[in-house]
């Protein structure tokens, strides 16, 4: 600190003569902090509460998380905690932090839903005449209309702004922007005497058939972690659409003061809009609902292992088939595998063969000692193991198909077994430190099984910790555009891969879940998706049931509660009472007469 | 960022600070002990880089803050059903020698305690112990700069407000009027 103007300011000494009585004593302050540090390392070090994936959740919700109970966020979640700085935000933060939690979001907009029902009823009360002039109804609903199309187009910027400008603003509150919009506007048509179905109607479907084309760009975004199929989504505003069109045009009818042959004209016409609405939305209801009426069954999963007969991309083809081929065997299906062993046998003849199909056909049993025996040279497949000329992160996948067949035929002896064991385990330790050049994941899920599989299992309590810090911080979590919760296949990669996620999953069976984990966010990414069945049913979808079906058989991880739906589902519940607020609206409306002069009453 | 490091960078505006917020001087050095300890133990859940100094002072502010709100808390239900005695009354019934004030210390620091609480937080955080003004800009989350001028705000009104009072004609047109 200067001293630019030394008589106008009080001079540095004096002060610090003044504080020195408050100075602590430097040494017995750093014993204190030191003692306190041991005292918190006997207490089990960092605070554990803290985990990664709370860490990655938004500040505003990690705060909202903080203040209320954690028995409202649902079982798979409780056992994390929340902790978090909450004096850092300021106190309209921590307002705003609460009021975006899912939770308390969904119950404030529960509340202004019956809020709005209200006010629509208090409307519908004040609209006292019968008759509607055909020119006033033609301006109200131009009127309405193009305010209906602003507010939509006001919607649809503020959530591409919301997911693709990285704007962390939860979706559920564009949807409550129509429901105060819809008030104003019949309050508005009630108070000028106007407030008639069609009008009303006509802005609800606008409303609603926009809306369901914006949710069919958020069911492509894929931001968020919802545990349903977010095409319901588009299903309720669609079948919303539907029911607003029917109640439009059923009602409307039979109240208009035209002739008798127009007024035949007119019904003729809207029976003919009814019919084309009920098929055109319902079928659109079920193509974009095929996920929930058409889920990949076990049985199809069955069919699809049995009749597996020729792996289209090679080696690749034959790991999508191994995953739900070795979870159906896993759960004690009968399968009649002649098909896929034929297609192996043929797989193999090939100049092109890759020795890792070896493994899948030995998992399956379709591969047995004698077959192995006599394809392949024994002695040879000994010497592609024994002598360590390979580097370790790159040999575990060059030497699996060889021990699994030496092991398979009974080729190794008791030394070999050993030094098989040692080595298994060194290189698990190697890819603790290193884990860059290789598919972490996927390496350590065949080093623990081919050691269990020589008999020489690995000390799973040696490799508990880290391997659980290696699978909590290869969970992507990160919004890429794509399905987000799955794990990813390198380090380097940001996007989930399907089968890394099934090699994890098969970890957690050996090593149990890790804290780490949002196990939210993984049952987010094993979703159904309608994709699923996108010219025939994708292998995709069936690696990810059984990958579904394997987590969810796991011990530790806890059953879904209706929390949990509540805290990822809050953009389904919103849509479905906005759908059921257009409803209301619609149907509370008075049909007024349609009279070619106006009259008195509808004077305004 | 290591220990020993964060404590002598720390230990002076940290203990200042909490002094700042209203905790007397014995419980703000403990409230800082305990969340340099806390703040430590807890660094790899800092999502920034901890080893910045910079990012170590916020970091610790947080748990410096929550520290002071928690004593805060408990401070104020033990005042509401504990008797409290006055420090001076504990001086007296204490065997220790009695400790010589200059009145002239006690004056300056009365002041300080009277400056507003911008000012103040940063005179106490600078000359509790020499720290530099990068640090307790770091701490309290403003620009070096910002620390500088509030310091040189700070100290003129000290000095206005001792000259004022050590003037006695001051003194007595302030009565008279």
């Amino acid at each position: 600190m200067s001293n630019e103007v030394p008589n106008q300011l009080m001079p540095e000494d004096d002060i610090r003569a003044a504080l020195r009585i408050m100075r602590p004593d430097a040494s017995e302050f750093a014993a204190a902090v030191h003692a306190k540090l041991r005292h918190l390392s006997q207490r089990g070090g960092d605070d554990p509460s803290l985990t990664r994936s709370t860490l990655d959740e938004p500040a505003w919700l990690r705060v909202a998380a903080s203040l209320l109970p954690v028995q409202v966020f649902g079982k798979s979640i409780a056992s994390k905690g929340a902790s978090v700085a909450i004096a850092q935000l300021s106190f309209g933060q921590k307002v705003l932090a609460i009021i975006a939690l899912p939770g308390v979001f969904v119950l404030l907009a529960s509340l202004v839903v019956i809020w709005a029902f209200l006010q629509l009823r208090k409307s519908v009360l004040r609209q006292t005449g019968d008759y509607i002039a055909t020119d006033q109804m033609m301006q109200a609903s131009q009127r309405i209309s193009s305010m209906a199309i602003g507010l939509n187009f006001a919607i649809l910027a503020g959530l591409l702004l919301s997911y693709f400008g990285g704007v962390q603003i939860p979706a559920a509150a564009f949807f409550l922007a129509p429901a105060f919009v819809l008030v104003i506007v019949v309050s508005q048509l009630a108070n000028e005497q106007l407030l008639d179905r069609r009008i009303v109607g006509s802005f609800c479907a606008v409303l609603l058939g926009f809306m369901g084309q914006v949710l069919v760009l958020m069911s492509l975004t894929a931001v968020g972690t919802p545990l349903l199929d977010q095409h319901l989504l588009n299903v309720i505003a669609l079948l919303g659409l539907v029911v607003v069109v029917v109640l439009l045009k059923t009602n409307a009818f039979g109240r208009s003061s035209q002739s008798l042959q127009n007024h035949r004209q007119q019904v003729r016409s809207n029976r003919l809009v009814v019919v084309f609405a009920l098929c055109g939305g319902l079928l659109a209801a079920a193509w974009f609902g095929r996920s929930y009426w058409q889920p990949v069954t076990t049985a199809e999963m069955q069919t699809y292992v049995e009749s597996f007969d020729k792996a289209k991309f090679g080696s690749s083809s034959w790991e999508d088939w191994s995953i739900p081929a070795r979870w159906l065997n896993a759960k004690g299906v009968e399968l009649e595998l002649e098909r896929p062993k034929r297609a192996l046998a043929t797989s193999i003849d090939q100049k092109t063969f890759v020795p890792s199909i070896v493994n899948y056909g030995i998992d399956m049993g379709i591969l047995g000692p004698a077959e192995l025996s006599r394809r392949f040279d024994l002695d040879f497949v000994k010497r592609t193991v024994f002598p360590k000329y390979q580097t370790p992160h790159t040999r575990i996948g060059v030497i699996e198909p060889s021990i699994r067949v030496l092991n398979s035929v009974g080729a190794l002896n008791d030394a070999e077994r050993n030094e098989l064991g040692r080595e298994l385990d060194s290189m698990l330790w190697e890819l603790k430190s290193n884990r860059v050049m290789t598919s972490p994941i996927r390496a350590a899920r065949q080093i623990v099984e081919l050691a269990s599989e020589i008999d020489r299992p690995i000390d799973t309590e040696k490799h508990r910790e880290w391997i659980h810090e290696m699978l909590g911080s290869l969970q992507s979590v990160e919004s890429s555009g794509r399905r987000k919760g799955g794990f990813v296949a390198y380090p380097q990669v940001a996007a989930s891969d399907h089968r890394a996620t099934n090699d994890a999953v098969l970890l957690m069976e050996t090593f149990g879940v890790p804290e780490s984990v949002d196990l939210l966010a993984l049952r987010s990414y094993l979703r159904p998706a309608l994709s699923d069945r996108f010219r025939g049913l994708q292998p995709r979808a069936l690696v990810r049931k059984a990958t579904q079906e394997r987590l969810e058989s796991l011990p530790d991880v806890p059953g879904l509660s209706w929390t949990d739906y509540v805290r990822c589902e809050h953009n389904l519940i919103m849509v479905s009472l906005l759908v059921l607020l257009c409803i209301y609206a619609t149907l509370a409306a008075p049909a007024l007469t349609q009279s070619p002069v106006q009259t008195e009453v509808n004077a305004p | 960022m290591e220990i020993s490091e964060a404590i002598e960078r720390f230990r002076g505006p940290l203990t200042g600070l909490i002094v700042s917020w209203g905790a007397p001087i014995a419980d703000a050095s403990e409230l800082a002990q305990d969340s340099l300890a806390d703040a430590y133990m807890s660094r790899k859940q800092c999502v920034g880089d901890v080893t910045s100094p910079d990012v170590f002072a916020r970091w610790l502010r947080g748990f410096a803050r929550n520290k002071f709100r928690n004593w805060l808390r408990g401070h104020q239900r033990r005042k509401k059903y504990v008797a409290t005695i006055a420090s001076e009354a504990l001086e007296q019934m204490s065997d220790c020698e009695p400790v010589s004030v200059d009145p002239k210390l006690q004056q300056l620091r009365e002041e300080i305690d009277r400056l507003p609480a911008e000012q103040r937080q940063v005179i106490l955080m600078h000359y509790l112990e020499e720290t530099c003004v990068k640090d307790v800009a770091a701490l309290i989350g403003v620009t070096p700069k910002a620390v500088e001028g509030r310091l040189y705000q700070g100290r003129r009104r000290l000095k206005q407000r001792l000259e004022q009072l050590s003037d006695p004609g001051i003194v007595l047109r302030a009565l008279l009027l």
